[in-house]
């Protein structure tokens, strides 16, 4: 179990256990020698439930990525086929068994392991490409839940909201309950249940019919004991400004510029000493730093406003600095001991240390630029209602010189948001501008972004203007660097999604704030599940509010449709708190952050490029 | 798939007098036949049972056997066969051999024996709870949808695959229904149920099966779905580009052309853009090859670089095009300013902003703000002097003064400090410039010009 996952109160390191375990028994099925060939969706994924060394020892000598063509030679018994189900790769599993029937060599076998579930659809599909027969064993790894971090776990599902928001398809929000029906399996019943949003309502309903299945179907008695109080589900439908804006935090910054993917970031090569640690792939072309808690300053600096970093990481520099300098000192023996003893932990800080300076540094060239600047005050503009009801000159700019069109639309989208609807006049310019510039196949995508409600026409009311009063949604009180609130995250901006989340756990919950949750788009939740006799809540002999006091209270907030690493940091901010008696545990379709939100919701676009997408 | 309903009702209302129906034209037949194995043995413990011909003749209907069995109460002979098998076993077993029967019988029909055998499964297996099977479906077991045959048992199976909210299962059952429903009737069971719709529509998509999406989504009423779905088969499943054009042609008059349609210009404009380009390529084949496929304002671009000088109103001059696709002002004189300032063409330009009225008088009628309009000059390596002559443009002195600073255009700065008579700015700033340097001897000879009052 890897130490970065155990430090909350929940332990997410038995989620990875749970499915290592699972995927250590498939792979049992399978007998002598294995090469695995990964949907390179999941190999970063898996590779968090299990790592390379322990599939190693249960046989797997080689991993191949799943690409068209032939498989490399790999001298073995067994080829297993690890995707997600979905019908492209089915064509590649395919091609690749053609490839090694037509081989030469002796009969290895195939197997296929759907994560995290089979599909009807690809198997008729492998049955029409002739290669179903092939399968020695056709199985599900059912892993829904991936472990991130002490406090986040993400199902890596990257098209989640596309699938339930623009194709109507509530297979995934199937997923999210069997997913919570998972963690409760581990972690007990989760007495109450609260969520805003469409979605939230159908996993919540969901969950009741599973539960009920399961208790006709289970013995009851080996349900644990409820570790976690409170269950928030949150539809990304009820806050989509969030996703658009761009994060200010360090880790938000990195996502934002450099892509984080599984907890594993990549970075320009040449910027980074090369004594930073030996582990580097030489053959890397980019630079791989993990970034977890597992490493003690990336865990002090992530979750702060990137004004903050550069102070943060200085301190850090001095005080390292003063206790390598210490060694001057006279000394005994005794002492010298001690310092010897400190050092490997003082090496790794130092190391650490020179990694995100780096980082920093690369931050700061991106964040210092004009472009960079510009548009963020666009954004922070709109987010204030400032210009939001005509074309703003900025994204006619932009348009002109030909930014990336993701950035485009993603001011856009805020915009509509922003301004609760564009006038007609306004979105046909955008749109004509928008086709004039970068090509008529982006009608497709820009309807898409309409009906998925992203960019929509104005209809009277003003939900923005309301909601950014009634839950202080814009807080200008510059405390970037010692935040007071969670608006720090976006400097200027606090999510609504963690606002709800803020308000849920006060003592009155969402009880005052019936009339925001009606300008939310979706019904509300707020429901109890009965525990199991004996079963209820590990601390106090009676379930009463007073007696909880001393312990702070777990709530799981699950995101349906992606959370971004700027949320995450506005919960953990609300966590640590010191008048906090709650501790939030965050689950999430997926990370995302604006660019990969709206890349998803995009057609696959480019003048002459055919349909690669399912 | 159509008789099906039919046939149906035929069976649930022939049920009452299928017995004596198969008693009389057939029930002796049965004996003279050769039978296999269980068969026979069937036929044997029958006749050990010793009952009437009556009986030995409804062996396929469990139903009837059972009555028979009542009726035939006080026949002792039967007893100890059935206190040892129960009487469901003891069927399936006399079943068995029925099904393996190759040869025809005698007088039968063979629509007559369809019936037969169909009514014998059909009496034999009511369909599962329909809970159970979507759970089987979900945990990827065998299972079989036949059993559900009549509408209602349809409806209510879709329906509790919609509710388990797996597409999957919710797939599985719409196939189904497409399999053994009318069209009509699996439009008026999806009619109301959009996670199916969208289910299927996926599946069709994938498939290229192209008419029937559309058919369903306009049956459905979503037209605005459907014609969008058709555009994005016409633009993507498309590569060829006279192909293109025919297939959005196609796409426009079947979906696009009701006048309400709100992406009915943009379509429109589109084809009009394709064939545009496709007559460019017959023109100029070489240079023109690139163009197809590119958006408006690349095209505008072309047209700019490479028929500029063309007359009013030609196809390939720039202004033809601007105005069939309704590029704004402002994107035309940027795409314009863009490309000739790339061929060093100064004065087109002029003639962008600046037009001479008929007294003689100049006017700018710009809609690009004029900064950015200096600032791209600049970026293409405009002269001095062009540069200076948009500087003195911008309205907002400060603003003028601070990007010709930036751009080192002095003669610009200088000329705002005459204008604003301010000798000790010009003063300051003559000591800032490279002494012998034309800049200097212009802020020098500025200083000496008589005319001047100046304020300070």
């Amino acid at each position: 179990m890897a130490s970065h996952l155990a430090g909350g109160k929940v332990n997410v390191g038995q989620v990875q256990e749970l499915a290592r375990k699972e995927l250590l028994q498939l792979l049992g099925k399978c007998d002598g020698s294995k090469a695995i060939v990964w949907d390179e969706s999941l190999a970063g994924p898996v590779g968090l439930v299990a790592k390379y060394s322990l599939l190693r020892e249960n046989e797997v000598l080689k991993m191949f990525p799943l690409r068209a063509g032939h498989l490399p030679a790999a001298n073995v018994r067994n080829i297993i086929f690890i995707t997600r189900p979905q019908l492209y790769l089915m064509d590649l599993v395919a091609d690749n068994i053609y490839g090694e029937e037509r081989a030469s060599g002796y009969r290895k076998e195939f197997h296929l392991f759907f994560v995290p579930r089979k599909s009807l659809l690809c198997e008729k599909w492998l049955k029409n490409r002739g290669v179903f027969g092939n399968f020695t064993l056709i199985e599900e790894f059912g892993c829904d839940l991936f472990p991130f971090d002490s406090d986040l776990m993400s199902m890596e599902l990257e098209s989640a909201f596309k699938e339930y928001y623009l194709e109507n398809d509530p297979t995934c929000l199937y997923q999210v309950a069997q997913a919570i029906m998972t963690l409760q399996s581990l972690f007990g019943v989760i007495p109450r249940v609260s969520g805003k949003g469409p979605a939230a309502k159908q996993v919540w309903d969901l969950m009741c019919r599973m539960a009920r299945e399961r208790q006709s179907t289970e013995a009851p008695g080996h349900i644990p004991q409820s570790q976690i109080d409170h269950l928030l589900l949150l539809d990304r439908g009820v806050d989509l400004l969030t996703p658009l804006a761009t994060q200010l935090t360090y880790e938000g910054l990195i996502d934002e510029i450099f892509g984080i993917n599984n907890t594993t970031a990549q970075f320009p090569p040449e910027r980074f000493t090369k004594s930073d640690d030996g582990a580097t792939d030489l053959s890397a072309e980019r630079k791989q730093i993990i970034l977890n808690s597992g490493e003690e300053l990336f865990a002090e600096i992530r979750d702060k406003n990137f004004n903050a970093v550069g102070p943060a990481l200085s301190r850090k520099a001095k005080l390292i600095s003063s206790q390598f300098e210490e060694r001057h000192g006279e000394k005994t023996v005794q002492e010298i001991k001690q310092f010897v003893a400190r050092l490997p932990h003082m090496m790794a800080t130092k190391a650490s240390l020179a990694t995100h300076t780096t980082i920093a540094e690369l931050i700061k060239e991106v964040t210092d630029s004009n472009k960079f600047l510009e548009s963020l005050q666009t954004e922070q503009e709109f987010m204030n209602g400032i210009d939001t009801d005509k074309v703003h000159p900025y994204i006619e700019d932009c348009i002109a010189q030909k930014e990336p069109l993701i950035k485009v639309l993603r001011l856009i989208c805020m915009q509509s948001v922003t301004n609760s609807g564009l006038k007609l006049k306004v979105l046909e310019h955008y749109k004509r501008e928008i086709i004039q510039t970068y090509g008529f196949q982006h009608i497709l995508s820009l309807t898409n972004l309409e009906n998925a409600g992203l960019i929509k026409l104005q209809q009277g009311s003003r939900q923005y203007t309301v909601l950014r009063k009634t839950l202080r949604l814009t807080v200008e009180d510059g405390s970037e660097i010692v935040p007071t609130d969670i608006s720090y995250v976006h400097s200027v901006y606090a999510p609504v999604s963690v606002r709800l989340a803020q308000y849920l756990v006060r003592p009155n919950g969402w009880r005052g704030l019936q009339d925001v949750l009606g300008l939310l788009p979706g019904p509300t939740i707020e429901e109890s599940q009965s525990l199991p006799v004996g079963r209820g809540p590990r601390r106090g002999s009676i379930g009463s509010q007073s007696s909880q006091n001393d312990m702070p209270r777990v709530v799981l907030v699950f995101f349906l449709g992606g959370c971004t690493f700027a949320e995450v940091s506005a919960l953990r901010f609300l966590s640590q708190q010191e008048d906090s008696l709650v501790e939030f545990v965050i689950a999430t379709t997926k990370l995302i952050n604006g660019n990969t939100f709206l890349k998803y919701l995009m057609e696959p676009l480019g003048p002459d490029i055919p349909p690669p997408r399912q | 798939m159509a008789g099906r309903l039919e046939d149906e009702e035929y069976w649930h209302a022939s049920e009452a007098k299928a017995f004596s129906f198969e008693d009389d034209e057939f029930g002796s037949q049965l004996c003279g036949v050769s039978k296999s194995g269980t068969a026979r043995l069937s036929q044997r413990v029958r006749e050990g049972m010793g009952i009437d011909s009556t009986y030995v003749s409804t062996d396929s209907l469990s139903g009837s056997l059972s009555r028979a069995t009542i009726s035939d109460s006080s026949q002792t002979a039967a007893r100890p066969l059935q206190t040892l098998i129960s009487e469901k076993s003891l069927l399936c077993i006399l079943e068995a051999g029925n099904f393996h029967e190759k040869q025809p019988k005698g007088k039968l029909s063979p629509e007559e024996e369809v019936r037969i055998l169909r009514r014998q499964v059909e009496n034999r297996w009511v369909p599962p709870p329909v809970n159970d099977t979507v759970a089987k479906i979900l945990l990827g077991y065998p299972y079989s949808l036949e059993l559900y045959r009549s509408l209602k048992s349809k409806t209510e199976l879709l329906d509790a695959a919609i509710a388990v909210g797996d597409g999957n299962a919710i797939l599985a059952v719409v196939l189904f229904l497409v399999r053994t429903l009318k069209k009509n009737l699996v439009y008026q069971l999806l009619r109301t149920r959009p996670e199916a719709v969208a289910q299927y529509c996926q599946y069709l998509a994938i498939r290229l099966r192209v008419h029937e999406l559309t058919d369903l989504l306009e049956m459905l009423g979503d037209n605005r779905e459907a014609s969008m779905k058709q555009f994005q088969l016409a633009v993507c499943g498309t590569m060829n580009p006279q192909r293109r054009l025919q297939k959005l042609q196609a796409c426009f008059k079947n979906h696009f052309s009701l006048t309400d349609n709100k992406d009915r210009l943009l379509i429109e404009n589109y084809i009009k853009l394709l064939e545009w380009q496709l007559s460019m390529a017959g023109a100029d084949a070489e240079i023109a090859k690139a163009l197809v496929g590119q958006p408006v304002l690349s095209s505008l671009a072309y047209t700019c670089q490479h028929h500029w000088s063309e007359p009013k109103g030609s196809i390939s001059a720039p202004l033809t095009l601007s105005q069939q696709q309704g590029v704004s002002d402002r994107q035309f004189q940027w795409t314009v300013l863009t490309v000739r300032a790339s061929l060093h063409s100064w004065d087109d330009i002029e003639g962008l902003f600046i037009t001479k009225s008929w007294l003689g008088g100049k006017k700018l009628k710009a809609a690009v703000s004029m900064e950015q309009v200096v600032m791209q000059l600049h970026a293409h390596g405009a002269p001095v002097d062009v540069l200076v002559k948009y500087l003195e443009l911008i309205d907002n002195v400060d603003k003028r003064v601070g990007l010709a600073q930036k751009l080192q255009c002095h003669k610009a700065v200088v000329n705002v400090f005459v204008a604003k008579r301010d000798r000790q700015a010009l003063i300051s700033y003559k000591a800032n410039l490279h002494p012998q340097s034309e800049d200097y001897f212009y802020a020098e000879n500025s200083l000496r010009v008589s005319t001047t009052k100046w304020k300070n």
